[in-house]
């Protein structure tokens, strides 16, 4: 200890070099920056956030220019990408919004958004949730361009992920001048009551277009029949719209109607108003028809015509439409698959000769066009003569595309009559 | 004593080094004015940082996902904290309050238990309640109506078709799912005839099993199905890729299915058209894989169709397997669309014979990842640029904002009129699904080809 006042001296310097460097700002680019990358730390994640609307954006930016300048390549540049994308929203989600979807790069990080269930989705709807209408002001008010309609997208998906349900409602009035980009029925689904009498407003804003409304109407109506479990008065009731009835029987029958059998299907439908039975026996043909999408004999069918012969209900559909009824009745899959013979006893056993007609010419169009023409000539030959085997080969003309089975079918017909009416020239195929 | 007076110097003094040191830059930052962004940036972290916590976060999740096992068994294990006394529906409306998250295994098992002591209420409620999502067309609490099934017996299947008929599809489905675990025909064989009507009993089979399942069993099958519903079983049946058709065919004969039935099945056993693809497309990779020059031969006797990129068929992975990387290059920036273009030439053997499919496939692929620096490229190149530019466009119309192709192309007085038809729908589309941002792009066009087109042509033609 020769020399204290050196030592002090220099114990001196030293404290206040420390405090001199300690109270400098930290060099963003040096490798001694503390990662407090804040995904745990909510408060300075709030802070950076609002922070981040200022000159976030530059900073993030130009993080994704070092990345994309970097030797990262495959899928270490892919994971960073990802990493950046989810910490930009994080931290600044307005600039990093303004970034990823401006309309001139945008495409850039199209495959990034892709997915709804990927990290970088997760990422923008959990930020988005977090503060619902300032998100929604920014996408409202943004210059996003024709990318407004897919952040309205992931707004209102995000929105209902994190439960935050009453905002989209909130937001409908305003959504509605958006068109389709805002689409209001992914509410419809799982909506109580309450939410669905919203709904059901909102479907009478004369600014929504036609379109829109249509559809809107029908995940209303899907919804609307489920609440009402099914009970005829609590859906018709208080519904004057005529499009908006319409809507409902068409989800009542599909729903309440369709998976019963068919004398009880027919049975329910007497409990509607009057002035919807017409509509709602037509539907009802296409609900069981297509319940029975198996049913390759036609015996569904037979049973079917022969219901409403029972119950008088042919009075109610008009003749020009007997034709589209019967023809939804028909099974829809493999419609190659069936035994012809057993399709001409069941069919055959029709009693109105009008219907029976019809059946049987439109089994045979619909049998001819899905199958194989060779198949087709084999199974002919197997069938009982008869003005019904007649009936069904002018059917399958109908649907027959080979002109070479066209000629040799045509002239099995037997029934000169019927054979005159039969097409003479084989189908163009449409498809 | 005099010491004493150093002490508020010193204060003072480490003060002023605290005040200079918070206002002076590191020598090597930035000019003086950037400051202002780097002082807030102190937290801002760096691109390593980032990717590091990503990394970190994400292995630590990774290990959450659980399997089926590992979940069952929290069911299983919540499905044992219940008491009697626990009023379980309430548990379930109180576990499934906000409808667009899964529901927990302390509410699935409470819906198990629903199940077991007031099944009707319980479906009742699967089929209205607020869980039911139509357009996914499934439903989150299936796999407890399959347990409850399995525990009390397929039996009680056709006893709730009967009171709840619109519960169908999901009892049926739920009915398929214990089925298909046990791996015992016989016990499909019999939920099966416990179904009253045709139809249910084709699609318990359909949903259930595979020929695999049903071999050997197909005589107690025929027993259950009227004529027509045996057509569309074996019609549906779910083949092997390597079946033996015939012996199947044999066993079909012999259980007595009708001859429409085995026709079906026949065709039914028809390879596809996508299977034979797929095996052509696996003998031409062979041999590309031994002789690359194969890959332009092939294309390049086909006959052309106009400026169109080549389909990454068989071969394209073994002749340019770095495609993949300098398509992300040039959206990165870092590889020009030129640049990318001499790089396949490079890489594919033989390039030369079909060198236009690979300057279109350069062209299109870097379209989307630069749209602008590729028209420049091409315009530089090719007199007929606005040729390809057409194509790309009826290939990206609606893949792309529509803003991009305004700045690509609406400085132009004349464009060709496929190319503006083709704007003109992609605009269109635009407009319906949110007029006013098509508004705004629309009234920043420049006077030109495409705005013309855009233009409401009210005074023309009397509209």
């Amino acid at each position: 200890m020769k020399h204290p006042s050196i030592i002090w001296g220099l114990l001196l310097a030293t404290t206040h070099l420390v405090f001199f460097l300690a109270a400098r700002p930290a060099d963003e680019a040096g490798e001694s920056v503390p990662s407090a990358t804040g995904s745990g730390d909510a408060s300075s994640a709030t802070k950076s956030r609002m922070r981040g609307e200022h000159d976030g954006q530059s900073h993030y930016s130009r993080l994704m220019r070092e990345l994309d300048a970097s030797d990262l390549k495959g899928n270490d540049y892919k994971e960073a990408c990802e990493a950046l994308l989810v910490e930009w929203m994080k931290r600044d989600l307005r600039g990093a919004m303004k970034h990823l979807f401006s309309p001139d790069q945008s495409f850039r990080y199209k495959a990034m958004f892709e997915e709804w269930d990927s990290v970088v989705t997760e990422a923008l709807a959990e930020e988005m949730a977090r503060q619902p209408l300032q998100v929604w002001d920014w996408i409202v008010s943004g210059s996003y361009g024709s990318n407004r309609s897919k952040l309205l997208n992931y707004w209102t998906w995000a929105m209902l992920r994190h439960g935050q349900r009453e905002v989209v409602l909130a937001c409908a009035p305003e959504g509605v001048k958006f068109g389709s980009a805002f689409d209001l029925s992914r509410i419809c689904p799982r909506a109580n009551s309450a939410e669905m009498e919203q709904v059901r407003r909102y479907l009478d804003d004369e600014r929504m277009s036609e379109s829109d409304r249509r559809s809107l109407a029908d995940e209303y109506a899907r919804r609307r029949v489920a609440l009402a479990g099914g009970d005829i008065s609590a859906i018709f009731d208080h519904e004057t719209d005529p499009e908006l009835r319409k809507s409902l029987l068409r989800s009542w029958v599909d729903r309440e109607i369709g998976p019963l059998e068919t004398a009880d299907a027919l049975a329910r439908l007497e409990d509607l108003p009057a002035e919807m039975f017409p509509e709602a026996l037509k539907l009802t043909a296409g609900a069981v028809g297509n319940n029975r999408s198996f049913d390759t004999g036609m015996a569904g069918v037979v049973e079917f015509l022969e219901e409403m012969e029972r119950r008088d209900l042919w009075r109610h559909i008009p003749e020009d439409q007997i034709e589209s009824l019967v023809g939804s009745l028909g099974p829809s899959a493999n419609r190659s698959a069936m035994d012809p013979g057993e399709v001409l006893e069941h069919l055959g056993s029709i009693a109105r000769e009008d219907l029976r007609k019809i059946a049987l010419t439109q089994t045979g169009r619909e049998w001819a066009r899905y199958s194989k023409p060779e198949m087709i000539l084999q199974h002919v030959e197997t069938l009982p003569s008869g003005s019904d085997r007649d009936v069904f080969l002018s059917g399958i003309l109908e649907g027959m595309f080979d002109e070479e089975v066209f000629k040799v079918l045509r002239e099995r017909i037997e029934d000169p009559e019927i054979r005159e009416k039969a097409p003479k020239k084989a189908p163009r195929e449409a498809y | 004593m005099r010491w004493f007076l150093f002490v508020p110097l010193l204060v003072a003094s480490h003060a002023f080094a605290l005040w200079w040191g918070s206002h002076s830059p590191w020598p090597d930052a930035s000019p003086v004015l950037e400051v202002k962004v780097v002082a807030p940036a102190q937290q801002e972290p760096t691109l390593r940082a980032i990717v590091d916590a990503h990394r970190a976060t994400r292995s630590a999740k990774s290990k959450e996902p659980e399997d089926d096992e590992a979940r069952e068994a929290r069911i299983q294990a919540a499905r044992d904290r219940i008491r009697p006394e626990d009023d379980v529906a309430a548990m379930v409306l109180a576990g499934s309050r906000n409808p667009d998250i899964e529901p927990s295994p302390e509410t699935l098992a409470a819906y198990g238990v629903w199940l077991d002591r007031d099944p009707m209420a319980a479906l009742e409620w699967m089929e209205d309640g607020p869980i039911q999502d139509p357009n996914l067309g499934y439903y989150r609490f299936q796999g407890e109506v399959g347990r409850h099934l399995g525990r009390e017996g397929m039996s009680k299947l056709q006893q709730y078709l009967d009171v709840i008929p619109k519960a169908r599809r999901s009892l049926l489905f739920a009915a398929a799912d214990p089925l298909r675990e046990r791996k015992d025909a016989g016990l499909t064989v019999k939920a099966v005839a416990g179904l009253a009507s045709q139809e249910d009993r084709l699609r318990l089979l359909a949903i259930t099993g595979d020929e695999n399942q049903f071999r050997n069993h197909l005589g107690e099958i025929r027993g259950l199905l009227e004529k027509s519903a045996s057509i569309s079983f074996l019609a549906m049946l779910r083949l092997d890729k390597g079946t033996d058709v015939s012996a199947l065919m044999e066993e079909a004969r012999e259980a007595g299915f009708p001859p429409g039935a085995l026709a079906a099945l026949e065709e039914n056993a028809l390879p596809e058209e996508y299977e034979a693809r797929k095996a052509a497309t696996k003998s031409t990779e062979t041999s590309i894989s031994q002789s690359p020059r194969l890959f332009a031969e092939g294309i390049a006797t086909e006959a052309t169709k106009g400026f169109q990129p080549l389909d990454r068929r068989a071969g394209w992975g073994i002749v340019v397997p770095d495609y993949e990387e300098w398509r992300i290059d040039v959206a990165r920036g870092v590889l020009d669309p030129a640049g990318f273009h001499d790089k396949l030439m490079q890489a594919i053997p033989g390039s030369g014979s079909i060198g236009e499919p690979v300057l279109a496939t350069a062209a299109f692929a870097s379209f989307k990842a630069d749209p602008v620096k590729t028209l420049e490229w091409l315009q530089k190149t090719r007199p007929d640029w606005l040729d390809m530019a057409t194509s790309i466009t009826s290939a990206y119309a609606y893949e792309l904002p529509p803003e991009v192709f305004a700045t690509s192309f609406g400085r132009y007085q004349e464009l060709p009129k496929p190319l503006l038809d083709r704007l003109g729908s992609s605009f269109l589309h635009f407009r319906s699904n949110d007029p006013a941002a098509y508004e705004a792009v629309f009234r920043a066009l420049p006077e030109g080809a495409l705005k013309r087109t855009l233009t409401p042509k009210e005074t023309e033609g009397g509209r």
